[in-house]
């Protein structure tokens, strides 16, 4: 097992409290295996991403709990000189904005460059071929010529490249992209994600997918990680979650992909507001929301019940227990 | 990259021409300078001959040609105040004790008020930021005059550290350069802070740290180059109003500088003493943009090629 995390928590301190972003989250990865991680914004896909790297925002977050292994390896207990070690080198992150999260003050050659001469200390000529051929393997073409450029001069679809490449330049064994399509247009977004497939397959690191567009999940992925409200909700693979979505909330998101058949209905949102996560009620947290709520789910939270192989959910209609199964019933 | 200083040069060449020209008509806009070079009781005719000898009873037109015509060749004319001394050799005195207190005290702001205003952002909410933020308050809300005697009465009357005043030597130009410096350091900390502060939540300084890029570089070289540029433009508006216009400093401590010169310029329309301390102030203004011109265009490389 590549990665293992185990009921990791993080929370935010706020003037209004406490706000647990991030509650009590497992899950786990192979190499070259891909997981999406869908849900709504602020369902704490984000900060869980984050988490991961240890780069929650001190002082106001924290991680509180949990564990992250990674290739055996405890990273909640590592010391920040090490974690430097990791981020960059061994856990890679790929942002949203390819035009943000670049520096507008340096060129490309030197962004790439920077973590390669952090991680494989590598300098002058060494270094400088080292770049190209990642610019090269992102599929720059001229990436010899592309090294003084700065990030202005390019593309949207030619940043989100070099933001690869920077991911992807110390070869690490896990690649986490958070969202990184979504400012892209749709015939970029596919030649990006075709590009992604390709380069899994050939480094064989294993990759979180964070993104709302279950279009991609069902192309991408080998499994699908839903959360909700700091909490992943249901996890499976890609095919139990799409065929056969145990919890409301990820049946709720599946129907709201439109199809052709759909497409005389009007477009299907789920209904209401995902709930603040500050003070959260004792049961579910989906249950204001939920159709096919109980009266035990607004009382007590949910235990984790296993529906099929690695296919699992927090909901009272799935409980492992004797008594709930007939209220279920 | 050439075309672009060029370009700039031209618009510096340009400016001071304009100011030039503002200024040699404005002056005239104050009075007769004649009137307070003789006492009341002198004849008309006596006036008038003063007047024919500084050549004030030409045109205005022809004046300024003769002024342009002097400045071309370097002359910028004669005091009326102190009589028999000309404008650059009162200047000359002058320039060196200015530029030396500015330098000086624009070294020393920068040197307290860039990593003050860096950490205060870094540390935001926290103890050091109070710190810095009260340091900035109190510099920028204290009067330079009695910043400047309280510094006189405990370091040089008391403790006898340093000259009371005038300009002698290294140890004279440390109390004026802390007085001055103190109230520049305010601003620039404040627009370094609130600068940072910007930048520190940037995508590309989530990048640097997500590369493992250690804390001191992320901060220095990823968010501080790009939080720079306000804080460039506001130092060199600062450092050139400092080198004329540093007038209490100059006056609490007795330095012979180019403020207090041209304020007795401007009491006595004295104009071509008015006339060359405000070009040379000015084309230092104009000089000081050109440089954070090019500083910008270094920093941001998206200015070099949109203009």
């Amino acid at each position: 097992m590549l990665l293992e995390v185990k009921d990791l928590r993080v929370q935010f301190h706020t003037r209004r409290g406490v706000v647990k972003a991030v509650d009590g989250v497992s899950f786990s990865l192979d190499r070259g295996e891909t997981l999406g991680l869908v849900g709504e914004s602020g369902s704490g896909k984000s900060v869980s991403c984050m988490a991961l790297m240890r780069l929650v925002e001190a002082p106001a977050g924290r991680i509180v709990g949990g564990s992250v292994l990674l290739d055996g390896q405890e990273l909640l207990d590592l010391s920040e000189r090490e974690m430097r070690q990791i981020r960059g080198g061994q856990i890679s992150l790929i942002l949203q904005d390819p035009l943000s999260s670049l520096n507008p003050g340096y060129t490309v050659g030197n962004q790439v460059a920077e973590a390669i001469r952090i991680h494989q200390g590598l300098r002058g000529r060494a270094l400088r071929d080292s770049v190209v051929e990642i610019l090269s393997q992102v599929g720059i073409p001229q990436a010899e010529r592309r090294l003084k450029q700065y990030p202005h001069q390019m593309s949207g679809g030619m940043r989100q490249r070099v933001a690869g490449a920077i991911a992807l330049s110390c070869r690490p064994s896990l690649l986490i992209a958070d969202e990184p399509t979504t400012s892209l247009d749709a015939t970029v977004q596919a030649q990006y994600l075709r590009l992604l497939s390709e380069l899994q397959q050939e480094f064989q690191f294993g990759m979180i997918f964070v993104t709302h567009d279950l279009g991609i999940v069902a192309r991408l992925c080998d499994r699908v990680a839903v959360m909700y409200a700091g909490r992943i909700v249901e996890t499976g693979s890609t095919r139990q979650i799409f065929n056969e979505p145990a919890h409301p909330y990820a049946k709720a998101l599946l129907a709201t992909l439109p199809s052709l058949e759909s497409r005389k209905k009007r477009l299907l949102t789920v209904s209401g507001q995902p709930p603040l996560a500050i003070d959260l009620p004792p049961g579910c947290s989906f249950a204001p929301r939920c159709p096919e709520v109980m009266d035990i789910c607004t009382e007590e939270f949910p235990a984790e019940a296993t529906t099929g192989d690695r296919h699992r959910v927090l909901c009272w209609l799935h409980s492992p227990s004797d008594e709930m199964s007939l209220s279920a019933r | 990259m050439r075309r672009f200083i060029l370009a700039r040069l031209a618009q510096a060449v340009v400016s001071i021409f304009v100011l030039i020209t503002v200024l040699f008509f404005m002056v005239r806009l104050t009075g007769d300078p004649v009137e307070r070079m003789i006492p009341p009781q002198v004849t008309e005719e006596m006036a008038n001959e003063l007047k024919r000898a500084y050549g004030l009873d030409k045109p205005l037109l022809v004046q300024y040609g003769v002024f342009l015509g002097g400045l071309v060749t370097g002359d910028l004319g004669t005091s009326l105040y102190f009589r028999g001394r000309t404008v650059g050799e009162l200047l000359s005195l002058r320039i060196l004790p200015s530029l030396e207190l500015s330098v000086f005290s624009m070294l020393f702001s920068l040197l307290i008020a860039l990593p003050l205003g860096v950490y205060a952002a870094k540390y935001r909410g926290r103890g050091s930021d109070y710190v810095a933020r009260i340091f900035s308050i109190l510099g920028g809300a204290a009067p330079s005059f009695l910043v400047g005697l309280v510094m006189l009465r405990i370091f040089s009357v008391q403790l006898q550290w340093f000259p009371t005043g005038g300009r002698e030597g290294l140890w004279s130009v440390v109390l004026p350069t802390f007085t001055l410096g103190w109230f520049v350091s305010a601003g620039i900390m404040r627009l370094t802070r609130s600068s940072m502060l910007e930048s520190l939540y940037g995508d590309y300084v989530k990048l640097a740290r997500i590369k493992g890029v250690r804390e001191s570089v992320v901060i220095w070289k990823h968010a501080f180059k790009n939080a720079a540029l306000p804080v460039i433009t506001y130092a060199t508006v600062i450092f050139a109003a400092v080198i004329g216009g540093a007038i209490v400093t100059e006056y609490v401590f007795a330095w012979p500088g180019l403020g207090s010169l041209l304020i007795r310029a401007v009491i006595q329309r004295d104009f071509p003493v008015i006339q060359g301390a405000v070009i040379l102030i000015g084309s230092a203004f104009v000089m000081c943009n050109f440089l954070a011109d090019l500083a910008y265009a270094w920093i941001n490389p998206k200015i070099r090629y949109t203009r």
